[in-house]
């Protein structure tokens, strides 16, 4: 039988993920389906009652993928509870009667590129480690283009030229991460986006005024769009600057580095580390309330233990500097149209907050 | 100078060392009473609504103490090792504690792997904060730490003595110590089964050097939940029952339950979930038809 491989969807970056699955393994690639309404509903109706709204994510995509004839099933793991999801997920799994082998990259409480080459090994015979690394350090490389983007549409929305060009300039951009592979290409992938999206843009002063939301929150539910119902998406629609720290360059990378920037910028309200994200999003709050930001949109799903102690200290800070911050938990209840009313509201109080500061 | 102690969470593991520990150094304590209706009132305002049971219970005894003495004891629990952490609250309590309350005055200990904060340096940093010197504070430590050691093994073979004589059906109850132990929580049930005639078995009370939850869990880093996997081990096939106790919504509890119902299928579990909500009747209704099943009752 042919080795299938299949991964949890993790928003965009299923892009530059299969295009290293298939590097490495050599096989075929079983890319996850678009999560959906419908991927919530199977999951959750394997999942334990109260696990947070990911696990159920992920499970919902394995149970598709396997039913497209996956047989190689990978999850990674890492902060808090993520790191556990593989073997309960496994458990699961074998208990439902699906046949596969899965490959869990947690190590002795950690997450461990290097074990993934071990078991890669197992698959492909030929490969070795210069060669994997050098895939690695490809794919890194990616990542970080892509989220370079991103950041520069969350910046430049608001002076987009037509409604939504921007949005499709980068839907090219990920087309041309599957054709084209390696270290040169990404550069050059990378400024074709870039100068596209700058002949698109035109830098009006009129539109300085709009507003500016910071989104915070549970690492899942902000890069995920569809497990946060498209906030984003809707925000940029409406041209609205969007700042969002949190992207897979941040987990991989920044992150290792900036912890005593961090809880320098938070000293008032953090003394140790919240644990997972909880102190970035305490000290990114603060610093996007210097930089003069209307307001900010925190985003976790159900009983996510890091971002509930985050909480009460941003209600705090809320209170102390007088921002609106709009607290938002997502569960395995599919409602689009609640959520839309709330985020609708939010901006017309944003708004109307801004005129009054204005007339003053 | 009075030190508070509030009887939740850590409360219920270490309560005998932050004891001695005071006594030895002739410190004033005074504890915050078993949980009532009325912490669990106030934690429940204090908190945000999401956080779990314990943790809205653990405010609860704060806002109890927090005008009765000089200094709250908060400490900072992240653990000793990779793969020995606690639970992730218990990274947050002290600033929670801090944020939540205004002007409060803290005492605290942090055992962090990553900083290399071992407990007994950290007990010592209490004690020259409470204005004694290091080695004085150095003494009491070791002296009290010896004692917590015994005090725990005494406990242990109490527990064992238990299991080996008793005549009657045995059950269980496998939850943190902050679950088993609080008025709230488990004592609940554990009443419900006493009264039921039934010897209750904690797992807090297990101890062990020996690690053998791999038989069950093989990427496990919680500490906490490795003792319940380790006292499950330890005990399945000398109790006629289990009971696997969580409080709304633990975490770590959801997928390590799901874990353990899903690995032994051929023995009796039941999983019980406590939230705030104080009816007691569903509760009872469900030991009671538990016992049943231990017992061979069938219809």
């Amino acid at each position: 039988m042919k080795n299938k491989i299949s991964f949890p969807n993790f928003g965009n970056y299923h892009y530059p993920i299969q295009v290293f699955l298939k590097k490495i393994f050599k096989t075929d690639i079983i890319v996850p389906k678009k999560t959906t309404k419908n991927t919530l509903e199977i999951g959750a109706k394997n999942s334990p009652d109260f696990v947070c709204l990911p696990f159920k994510y992920n499970l919902g995509n394995f149970i598709e993928s396997l039913k497209s004839g996956a047989n190689i099933l990978i999850q990674a793991g890492g902060g808090c509870r993520y790191g556990y999801y593989g073997e309960v997920q496994e458990a699961i799994l074998k208990d439902l009667g699906y046949n596969f082998t899965f490959i869990n990259l947690m190590e002795n409480g950690s997450f461990s590129i290097h074990k993934f080459y071990k078991e890669a090994k197992k698959y492909n015979k030929k490969l070795n480690i210069f060669t994997y690394y050098y895939h690695v350090l490809v794919t890194l490389y990616n990542i970080y283009n892509m989220d370079l983007i991103d950041r520069f549409v969350r910046r430049n929305v608001k002076y987009e030229l037509s409604d939504g060009i921007l949005l499709n300039i980068k839907k090219s951009h990920y087309k041309r991460i599957l054709d084209k592979y390696g270290f040169i290409n990404s550069l050059k992938n990378y400024y074709t986006t870039k100068h596209m999206m700058k002949c698109n843009i035109l830098k009006d002063e009129s539109q300085d005024s709009n507003l500016k939301i910071c989104l915070l929150g549970e690492l899942y539910s902000l890069i995920e769009e569809e497990a946060s119902y498209n906030i984003e998406s809707y925000l940029l629609k409406n041209h609205i600057e969007v700042r969002r720290y949190t992207d897979l360059t941040y987990l991989l990378i920044t992150k290792r580095f900036n912890e005593k920037k961090l809880k320098r910028k938070a000293k008032d309200y953090v003394k140790y580390n919240l644990g997972a994200d909880g102190l970035d999003n305490v000290a990114h709050a603060l610093e996007v309330i210097d930089e003069g930001f209307d307001g900010i949109i925190h985003m976790k799903p159900f009983s996510c233990s890091p971002e509930i102690s985050a909480v009460p200290i941003l209600q705090k800070i809320s209170k102390d500097k007088n921002i609106p911050i709009l607290f938002l938990t997502f569960d395995s209840q599919y409602a689009k149209g609640a959520i839309e009313t709330r985020i609708e509201a939010f901006i017309d109080m944003l708004n109307m907050r801004k005129d009054r500061d204005k007339n003053e | 100078m009075i030190v508070g102690i509030p009887r939740a969470l850590y409360y219920h593991s270490y309560s005998y060392l932050w004891k001695t520990f005071f006594d030895n150094l002739k410190v004033e304590y005074i504890i915050s009473p078993k949980t009532n209706k009325d912490i669990l009132k106030k934690g429940k305002i204090l908190s945000t609504d999401e956080t779990c049971l314990p943790a809205k219970i653990y405010l609860g005894h704060i806002d109890y103490l927090k005008d009765k003495c000089d200094y709250v004891l908060v400490p900072r629990y992240l653990g000793v090792d990779k793969i020995n952490l606690s639970c992730i609250k218990f990274n947050s309590m002290y600033d929670i504690v801090k944020n939540t309350f205004k002007n409060i005055k803290t005492i605290d200990y942090n055992i962090d792997y990553i900083k290399g904060c071992k407990i007994k340096n950290e007990f010592i940093k209490m004690g020259k904060k409470l204005g004694f010197k290091s080695n004085v504070a150095s003494e009491a430590f070791d002296k009290s730490y010896k004692e917590f050691n015994n005090y725990r093994m005494h406990e242990f073979e109490l527990q064992e003595s238990k299991v080996v004589n008793s005549e009657l059906k045995k059950v269980l109850i496998l939850s943190h110590s902050y679950n088993i132990e609080d008025e709230m929580i488990g004592k609940k049930i554990s009443n419900i089964l006493i009264s039921n005639d039934i010897e209750v078995i904690l797992s807090s009370k297990f101890i062990s050097n020996e690690d053998k939850s791999t038989n069950i869990s093989k990427t496990l880093y919680w500490d906490s939940s490795r003792q319940i996997l380790n006292s499950l081990e330890y005990y399945k096939n000398r109790v006629d029952g289990i009971i696997l106790l969580t409080s709304f919504p633990c975490g770590n509890d959801c997928l390590v339950n799901e874990l353990i119902i899903r690995k032994l299928k051929n023995y009796k579990i039941v999983n019980i979930v406590i939230d705030e909500v104080n009816a007691s009747a569903g509760l009872v209704t469900r030991l009671e038809s538990f016992i049943d099943i231990i017992n061979g009752i069938t219809i």
